[in-house]
């Protein structure tokens, strides 16, 4: 009690001071009001990050966060705020679902002037990105982080098998039959199984088999279509590619995702398959000294088209409140937040992520593990986005659909032709619903 | 007068509940039958569609799919799990003092976990490479299987696991109904010349049967309404195949934000759940005497 | 019809022992009642003997025959509950026949049996109907019926007439022995109710704490009490006990403790100075101008039969049941003296009794009840 009257008393006084000065200061602060789905590793980061802004930016603008659920709770909440004028100003979005964001109106557009008035540009960032975070040539999203798709491998058991180069690259491994002529060769030399992935879980299978798809140069959605044409076929191939795998034994079927990981550390399998999210666990098994010498690179190029892979990223949002614009005074703080944000990305960048922008890229030489750094433009240059519709994005129908099909489909449980006619037909037909 | 002011008095001690019953059920109820009649999104009006939904509904494979699911767990869980509650509650009825408080809290405890912490425990148990269960299914298998992915042995899985963390409250059911069965009554039998199976049969089995048809009830309704353990379980799985009436609900709704046709389905689950409940209560009724 | 013996049992629950080395004899057809006060272990007892309770130490024999090991259902053993324990799912009808559908008896026999002790016990209107819809006087019939149906060996009532009122009480008492009379089966009867002990027993067992306090015929039981426990729970209302000491001197008395001095017939050797507790039973006090005995009227209770004083005497509790009806006022004084019965000498330490036959005032003929035996 006696706290809260100092501060009433101090609060009027400050209030007094200054009217008489002629600038409230108290009216010049914006509150931002911030919401993330970051809850693990990566949240902690996040939240020194936000706690430094405020200290920083004391007086100026006080951001407040809110940590929601990830997946559907989400994105729907997000929706169902804005429908109704009570989303936040600021949301933490995947690149990946702007479309989406944009189709049910909740994304603002974020115009070029805007970008230059906080010294950013879409030069700043690569092609590929701002192309996700865009519809209709329009930008929605600023990006934060990608977070592509690699391979680990055990360096151990690739060096007894011959099969990683003086530079610490893999070798031998790119083409169908090489790939998989390397995993046969690893597990002749007695690796259990040649990789691991997380086959039962559709949502990691999808990042998988978009990957492989990608690499036969193929579309899976174009021009309001899904598998047009002979893309069908290439959507077949790839999946053909990883369920030769498990046939052959080389990769074992209805993995889930923690198993998945925990059967390539604990020794026993040569690769393994997962999002560079997961780097930091690896790493901090080895500085524990619970881990082997590992490695991580670019998924092998199977189809000889070049190196490609599933990739999302982490980006700001401004939610389009219905009913309830935003003064530009804060519109103009909520700019400058994520500005400062991108810049400090490097301690974001720690959970396992690639820059974003590269004014802050530059700076990676400083950062640890310096060896993967070193494939970071090259991961950047291969990365394939979801597909642009709203269809796309954690628990959305293309991944439920990768469940219902791909998944028995690779498993070996279903044929993979009529897995793949149900797949295109399914989406075809919630996409045709949307208009 | 008495009676009139008994009526009054009951009137306004149930008000607090008329009054939410009305607004958090009956409106709703009213509303999802309107949205089922519409083609809407989750959230906005729509337009007018007649019984286009229920049109829908009736060459919907996935709905079938569902239905036969829902069924078939049903099946699985509600006469198991009576059974063996009533086992297991004449076994606890045995024992006694601090050893029969123990097991009641074993068969209990897994009653009190949440969903999820179940879904965990038993994803790790019956994990296809790690699971400390897997040796016991390649036994009876010939090999490892993943229970969750492969569509034959889902409902099965889930059945199992499902009965697992409820059992322990219909055995507290039947615990407190075979203690109101009084010892005489059995004393009584063992001296007209009843050994173990025949005073079941003719005493203990007749004077459960309201609390057997009570347990019946409960786990018909509740397991008609299965939900989330069968979401957890097929997550990222193959959905389609293994999901439950409720679960397409969900995903119509939240996933492909299909109100109206989801609010069908929704009606579709409430006929569904009032003829079994009502097909089963004159069932067991007519059996009780 | 078998006799039932109890040598040495003994029964504890857990670490609590509640019934000590007990021994006694049921003669074959005898109608015998365990009475005592709630608690004293006379449920146990049956039921060890049913086969509900195990028995913890000695045996029990049926018919010469150890039943310790014998589950209830072989014992051929009718018990009716003081809940009467009726099935409640199933009709009359039902309940009687359920011990012969149990031993697969034709259904005609069964049918035939049941109609039998239905009439027998006035149930036959009432076959068709489930338990809730009887009587308490009803039910206790049904139970009886029900033990009748199968004809036993041995019948046992737990406490079967406690949940009637009073004046159904005294009507199935008497229903009750009839039916003894007619069947003749070896019957134990458990009773916290000395008047239901007193009329229907051919002979009673008196139970304290899980011990026999005293097995006899009810007369003798009345007549020479072993100790000062017995002598307080049968009769109504209680026998009198007064302190006092042995008198020295020629004649044999003894000098109450409250003032007065009551003379003996033939006291054996007691020696003078000795602590005794005199006896007298209300109904044996009479008004004597001559009486040793001085009392002061303190409650005057008329039964109609009876007129029931109570007195206080030197500073002792005094009742006096009189047959006239007489014109007695609280705070008068009246000299009483024992009259037509015996006075009762009870050791004042153990309480065991000291008296004989020769000591009483009245000579008693013992031969006058044996022929209710008959
Ligand atoms: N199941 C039991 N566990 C422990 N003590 C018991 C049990 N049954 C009876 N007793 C004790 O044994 C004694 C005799 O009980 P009971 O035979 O029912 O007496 P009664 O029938 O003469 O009233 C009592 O002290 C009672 O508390
Ligand atoms: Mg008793």
């Amino acid at each position: 009690m006696p706290r809260l009257s100092s501060r009433l008393v101090a609060g009027v006084a400050a209030a007094m001071v200054g009217g008489w000065l002629g600038v409230g200061q108290a009216a010049a602060q914006q509150n931002v009001v911030w919401w993330d789905y970051s809850g693990g590793g990566d949240g902690v980061r996040l939240k020194a990050l936000l706690a430094r802004f405020n200290e920083e930016n004391a007086g100026r603008i006080a951001i407040t966060n809110t940590t929601l659920e990830w997946g559907t709770p989400y994105s729907s909440k997000i929706q169902t705020s804005a429908a109704i004028g009570t989303a936040s100003d600021i949301a933490l979005y995947h690149l990946a679902r702007s479309s989406t964001g944009v189709s049910t109106g909740v994304l603002t557009e974020i115009t070029d002037t805007e970008l230059a008035s906080v010294g950013l540009s879409k030069d700043d960032f690569d092609p590929a990105q701002v192309a996700a975070a865009s519809v209709d040539g329009k930008l929605y999203a600023i990006p934060f982080d990608l977070h592509p798709v690699v391979v680990y491998h055990n360096a151990e058991r690739l060096c007894a098998a011959g099969l990683l180069g003086e530079d610490g690259r893999t070798a031998g491994m790119d083409g169908k039959e090489a790939f998989s002529a390397a995993l046969q060769t690893l597990v002749d030399n007695g690796a259990r199984c040649g990789v691991t992935t997380a086959t039962a879980d559709g949502g990691t299978l999808w990042r998988i088999y978009y990957s492989i798809f990608s690499q036969t140069g193929g579309s899976f959605f174009e021009d309001g279509k899904f598998l047009p044409g002979d893309n069908f076929q290439k959507a077949v191939d790839a999946a053909e590619v990883l369920r030769g795998l498990i046939d052959s034994g080389l990769m074992p079927a209805q993995t889930e995702y923690v198993t998945s990981i925990a059967l390539f550390t604990s020794g026993a399998f040569a690769m393994h398959i997962n999002g560079l999210w997961e780097l930091p666990t690896m790493v901090d098994l080895q500085r524990k000294g619970h881990l082997f010498e590992f490695g991580a690179m670019l998924i092998p190029d199977v189809f000889g088209n070049g190196h490609a892979h599933w990739c999302d990223g982490t980006s700001f949002v401004i939610p389009a409140n219905a009913g309830n614009p935003m003064t530009p005074e804060k519109r103009k703080a909520v700019l400058e937040v994520i500005a400062w944000f991108v810049r400090h990305s490097l301690d974001w960048a720690d959970a396992g992520y690639i820059l974003p922008c590269r004014q802050v890229a530059d700076q990676v030489q400083h950062l640890e593990p310096q060896s993967f750094y070193g494939i970071f433009p090259e991961l950047v240059a291969a990365a394939h986005f979801d597909p642009q519709t709203p269809l796309a994005g954690p628990a959305y129908p293309i991944y439920d659909a990768v469940g219902d099909f791909i998944l028995p489909a690779v498993n070996g449980e279903m044929d993979t032709v009529a897995a793949f006619t149900a797949l295109r037909d399914r989406l075809q037909a919630l996409q045709d619903a949307l208009k | 007068m008495t009676r009139r002011r008994d009526m009054a008095v009951a009137f306004i001690l149930l008000l607090p509940f008329l009054a939410i019953y009305g607004v958090a059920f009956v409106y709703p109820t009213i509303d999802m039958v309107v949205l089922s009649l519409r083609k809407a999104p989750l959230i906005g009006a729509g337009e007018w569609a007649g019984l286009d939904n229920y049109v829908r509904l009736a060459g919907d494979r996935l709905f079938r799919i569902a239905t036969r699911n829902t069924l078939w767990f049903v099946a699985l869980t509600a006469p198991a799990s009576t059974v063996l509650a009533l086992l297991l509650a004449m076994g606890v009825a045995r024992l006694r003092g601090w050893l029969q408080a123990a097991v009641l809290a074993c068969f209990f405890l897994p009653f009190m976990l949440p969903v999820s912490v179940v879904y965990l425990i038993w994803h790790w148990i019956l994990d296809t490479h790690f699971g400390i269960a897997q040796p016991i299914v390649a036994a009876v298998a010939g090999r490892s299987v993943s229970i969750f992915r492969t569509v034959s042995t889902f409902m099965p899985g889930v059945a199992f696991v499902t009965v697992w963390a409820t059992v322990g409250f219909s055995v507290l059911l039947f615990l407190a109904g075979l203690r109101s069965i009084p010892q005489e009554t059995s004393e009584a039998a063992r001296l007209d010349g009843a050994g173990r199976i025949a005073l079941f049969r003719h005493v203990t089995w007749p004077l459960i049967w309201p609390v057997t048809a009570l347990v019946l009830t409960i786990q018909l309704i509740s397991h008609l309404k299965v939900f989330d353990i069968v979401y957890l379980f097929n997550l990222r799985g193959r959905v389609d195949e293994t999901m439950s009436l409720v679960q397409y609900v969900f995903r119509l709704a939240f996933q492909q934000n299909d109100g109206g046709y989801a609010a069908t389905v929704a009606v579709a689950i409430l006929v569904l759940v009032a003829v079994l409940s009502v097909l089963q209560f004159q069932l067991l009724r007519s059996r009780g005497q | 019809m078998p006799q039932v013996e109890f040598e040495k049992v003994g029964k504890s629950f857990g670490a609590l022992a509640v019934m000590r080395e007990l021994s006694f004899r049921i003669e074959d057809g005898e109608f015998a009642v365990l009475v005592g006060p709630s608690g004293c272990g006379k449920s146990t007892l049956l039921r060890m003997l049913a086969g509900l309770e195990e028995i913890t130490a000695g045996e029990i024999r049926i018919a010469g025959r150890a039943v310790n090991d014998l589950p209830a259902k072989d014992r051929d053993i009718a018990m009716v509950f003081q809940s009467y324990a009726l099935y409640p799912h199933m009709r009359v009808v039902e309940n009687m026949g359920f011990s012969l559908r149990l031993r697969r008896a034709p259904k005609a026999a069964i049918a035939e049996r049941v109609g039998a002790a239905a009439r027998t016990l006035g149930l036959d209107r009432l076959l068709e109907r489930y338990p809730r819809e009887l009587s308490g006087g009803q039910r206790q019939r049904v139970a009886m019926g029900r033990a009748l149906v199968r004809s036993p060996s041995v019948f046992l009532f737990d406490e079967p007439l406690s949940n009637l009122d009073a004046k159904l009480r005294v009507q199935m008492r008497t229903e009750l022995r009839h039916l003894h009379q007619k069947l003749g089966a070896t019957t134990i009867y458990v009773t916290h109710d000395q008047v239901e002990a007193m009329t229907m027993a051919d002979r009673i067992v008196m139970m304290r704490d899980g011990a026999i306090e005293q097995v006899g015929r009810p007369l003798e039981i009345y007549d020479r009490p072993a100790n000062h426990f017995v002598a307080g729970f049968i009769g109504s209302p209680a026998m009198n006990v007064l302190p006092g000491r042995i008198r020295a001197g020629a004649d044999p008395a003894v000098a109450l403790d409250g003032g007065g001095v009551l003379p003996l017939g033939h006291v054996p050797s007691l020696a003078p100075g000795r602590a005794v507790a005199v006896g007298i039973r209300p109904e044996h006090l009479r008004p004597d101008p001559d009486g040793p005995l001085l009392a002061e009227v303190e409650v005057i209770e008329p039964t109609g039969a009876e007129t029931d004083l109570s007195c206080r005497c030197g500073g002792q509790p005094l009742m006096v049941a009189l047959r006239d009806r007489g014109s007695y006022r609280p705070g008068q004084t009246l000299r009483l003296a024992p009259h037509a019965g015996p006075v009762h000498l009870f050791d004042a330490e153990t309480s065991a009794r000291l008296t004989h036959p020769e000591s009483m005032i009245q000579e008693y003929d013992d031969d006058r009840h044996e022929t209710r035996n008959g």
